[in-house]
C-alpha cells in the first residue's frame, strides 16, 4: 500500500505542477484521499473520486475519474479541489 | 451519532425534533475530518436536534431523493422536510450558526 501511495503521490504531484497547482501539503488529508483512490480502483476499476457520488454509469462516471473535470474550476474558485487533493 | 438507513429515514425525519444527518462514505476523506466534528456537536445540541448519518453507498434511495452527488453532504430536516443543506467541509462555528440559523 505504502508503496502505491508513493507512486500516486509522485504522479499527482508532477499533475500538480505542470498544471500550477499543488498537491495538499496536510499529509493526513492527502493520504485519506490516495487511499480513497486506492479503494475506488481496486472496487470499481478506476480512480474514481473519493468525494463523489458513482451513478454506476461508466460514461458518467468517467467524468470523476482522478483528476476530475470540475478541479480546476474549483481550485481556481475554492482554492482546492472539492476532495481536497490539489490546492492553488 | 445514530446509523440511519433507507428503511427508517421518513420515519426518522418525521419525528418531531429537527434532524441533522450527515451524508458520507467510508472512503471520503473529508467526511472523516467533519464527522468527529458533528460528533462533538451531537452533546451540545441533544435537547434541540436529533443528529444521525447515513452512509451513501449502502442507502442509495435517499441518495437519489435528494440528488446527493457529493460527499460529506449535510441536511437539516424540519418538520420532515429539509430546511437547509450544506456540502463540503466546514469551521465548527459556521456550522453551529447555520444549525442555530434553521432549527
Amino acid at each position: 500500500m505504502n508503496e502505491e501511495i508513493e507512486k500516486l503521490k509522485k504522479e499527482y504531484g508532477d499533475y500538480a505542477k505542470e498544471n500550477g497547482f499543488n498537491l495538499n501539503p496536510n499529509e493526513k488529508i492527502l493520504e485519506g484521499v490516495l487511499n480513497g483512490l486506492i479503494a475506488r480502483k481496486e472496487n470499481f476499476g478506476e480512480r474514481y473520486c473519493p468525494c463523489r457520488k458513482m451513478t454506476g454509469t461508466k460514461k458518467e462516471d468517467k467524468r470523476i475519474i482522478c483528476p476530475c473535470v470540475y478541479h480546476k474550476e474549483e481550485i481556481e474558485r475554492d482554492g482546492h479541489c472539492f476532495c481536497n487533493l490539489f490546492t492553488r | 451519532m445514530n446509523i440511519l438507513n433507507d428503511d427508517k429515514f421518513q420515519e426518522v425525519i418525521s419525528s418531531g425534533k429537527p434532524v441533522l444527518l450527515d451524508v458520507y462514505t467510508q472512503w471520503c476523506p473529508p467526511c472523516k475530518i467533519l464527522g468527529p466534528i458533528l460528533e462533538n456537536l451531537e452533546e451540545e445540541y441533544s435537547d434541540k436536534v436529533d443528529f444521525y448519518k447515513m452512509d451513501l453507498d449502502q442507502n442509495p434511495i435517499t441518495g437519489n431523493t435528494f440528488g446527493i452527488d457529493r460527499i460529506p453532504t449535510v441536511m437539516l430536516f424540519v418538520n420532515g422536510e429539509v430546511k437547509s443543506f450544506f456540502v463540503g467541509l466546514k469551521e465548527v462555528e459556521d456550522i453551529k450558526s447555520w444549525i442555530n440559523k434553521n432549527i
